[in-house]
């Protein structure tokens, strides 16, 4: 549904991406693991359109993209959970979610609500506070809840579980298998965190200085420790 | 006694709420798209214009529809001005410095003299309040010109208005979310750009409107622009840039400021004005109810 064919992307002067090819098959879950600065997050906002110069194919459930811009895309079904989450702080939880069924394509009804909550039932307490009052596990959850209320097909999560406690990673890697099942999404998760990345994805891509040094499934991954040692160790 | 207090309470909801109505459009499209329009008061004073254009053909009898009329043909006809200037200039203005905003719209402020002198000439024209509006009430020894009751309830309704729109609709919460964070407004699937190009043209039907409203209450001249826009400006930078509550409270806060110094300094016109918001400035350099640290 998503292929990538020699991606590159460049801030300004800076070439960030290298001849990057990617593709995630319907209703797959592929992580994007690299160290800070490796071209995760750049990664994700070149599919979006949404800064970097790209350059290269994208295809997106049979459409080439071209010209269109990150609202665009994101009402093409390609919805991003960003690393720093950016809810929306004077907004509530329930317009935060609310606000996200903007990107359903013309014609599509987002979820209910009630819908959302039943998927992630820790939204439902804090549907009345405000963005800025939320704890950071709160606010990824918050974010995921307003990436799938307009029912995308792809879910792009960036980096989801930095930051969190461990009891909380455990509960959003739960959440989010949950949601590939219920809701039939795609998924790409950027993650340093391997354990996390293992647990959600189905295969992954290793990310270093902007290009793809590895691609494989997890026991081809975990055949290969050097990977590790060279390309993920701080 | 009395009435002196009650004289400087009026004057200073009049100033206020004649300043908000200026003001208004000035802090939206700063809170939206923080670009600081110093043309503003441009767009302001040709709207009195195009209301003292329609209102012509009524002479001195204008029945309250028709000027409410005017001030509606005011608005519309900046609003489309609105979607102009946008095109040419606004839109270069997203990504640029201050600096280059501020020499832009300084630029646009003279462009619009030139045009008010070019098609309504050097002298002072004027407009008479409509019908029904013409009398004052007596109070004590207060007289309060019913026109200025009218402007008073104008600036209150529109800032109704403009906060039950910002408060309590899908629209403003969308406002507020790209106000916060324009990148992911647009990655949620809003078409930013759109919204930019709305709040530019409502921006400049606030001007014209207010122009339209507040045609009755001064004389019209090329000077115009230059008096309210100091004043607005005033009002947006202590309210807090860019918050409708803000200037509301800003400009109700100023003009106790001015009537006083009306009243009081009657010799030393604005003294008290720009000592009180620097002073303001010194205390709250984000006014009144503005952020820490702005998004």
């Amino acid at each position: 549904m998503l292929e990538v064919a020699k991606l590159d992307a460049f801030y300004g002067q800076s070439h960030i991406l290298r001849g990057i090819d990617f593709q995630v098959a319907a209703g797959e879950s592929v992580a994007l693991l690299g160290r800070n600065g490796a071209g995760k997050s750049t990664f994700l906002k070149a599919l979006l359109n949404g800064g970097p110069q790209a350059r290269g194919r994208i295809s997106f459930l049979g459409q080439h993209l071209t010209r269109e811009q990150l609202h665009q895309r994101a009402r093409l079904g390609m919805a991003l959970v960003p690393e720093d989450r950016r809810i929306f702080p004077k907004l509530t939880v329930e317009e935060n979610i609310e606000i996200g069924g903007r990107a359903a394509p013309t014609g599509a009804t987002p979820h209910s609500i009630n819908d959302v909550v039943a998927m992630l039932p820790m939204c439902g307490p804090l549907l009345k506070r405000l963005g800025f009052q939320l704890s950071g596990g709160q606010q990824q959850m918050v974010a995921i809840a307003r990436g799938i209320v307009s029912r995308p097909r792809l879910l792009m999560l960036d980096e989801p579980a930095e930051g969190l406690a461990p009891v909380i990673v455990d509960e959003l890697a739960d959440a989010i298998n949950r949601l590939r099942q219920t809701e039939g999404l795609s998924l790409i998760v950027t993650e340093q965190n391997i354990d996390f990345a293992r647990e959600t994805t189905d295969r992954l891509y290793l990310l270093d200085v902007g290009e793809v040094v590895f691609s494989g499934s997890w026991p081809e991954f975990d055949a290969r420790p050097d990977l590790v040692d060279r390309y993920l160790a701080l | 006694m009395t009435g002196d207090l009650l004289t400087i309470l009026f004057n200073a909801m009049t100033w206020s709420m004649a300043t908000f109505l200026v003001a208004s459009g000035l802090t939206i499209v700063f809170g939206i798209l923080h670009v600081l329009n110093f043309s503003h008061g441009g767009f302001f004073m040709i709207g009195a214009y195009v209301a003292y254009t329609v209102l012509n053909y009524f002479g001195f009898e204008i029945p309250l529809y028709a000027y409410l009329g005017g001030a509606l043909v005011a608005a519309v006809a900046m609003g489309v001005v609105g979607v102009g200037v946008d095109a040419v200039v606004f839109r270069r203005l997203q990504n640029v410095e201050g600096v280059y905003v501020l020499i832009a719209t300084y630029a646009l402020l003279l462009v619009c003299d030139g045009f008010v002198k070019l098609v309504w000439g050097l002298n002072y024209l004027s407009v008479s309040p409509p019908n029904g509006l013409l009398d004052a009430i007596f109070m004590g020894d207060a007289i309060l010109p019913t026109f200025s009751l009218f402007v008073i309830g104008c600036g209150l309704v529109v800032f109704l208005l403009l906060e039950g729109v910002l408060n309590h609709t899908s629209v403003g919460r969308t406002l507020q979310a790209i106000a916060i964070d324009p990148w992911m407004a647009r990655a949620v699937g809003i078409d930013v750009s759109a919204v930019y190009r709305a709040t530019v043209v409502a921006g400049f039907a606030l001007a014209g409107l207010a122009g339209g409203l507040l045609v009755a209450n001064q004389s019209l001249s090329p000077e115009l622009a230059h008096i309210y826009i100091l004043q607005a400006f005033g009002v947006v930078i202590i309210g807090g840039m860019g918050s409708i509550r803000g200037a509301f409270v800003a400009s109700i806060f100023l003009g106790f400021v001015e009537a006083v110094s009306a009243t009081y300094l009657p010799n030393y016109p604005g003294v008290l004005f720009f000592a009180t918001i620097a002073l303001v400035l010194v205390i709250r350099p984000q006014g009144l109810l503005g952020k820490e640290a702005t998004a």
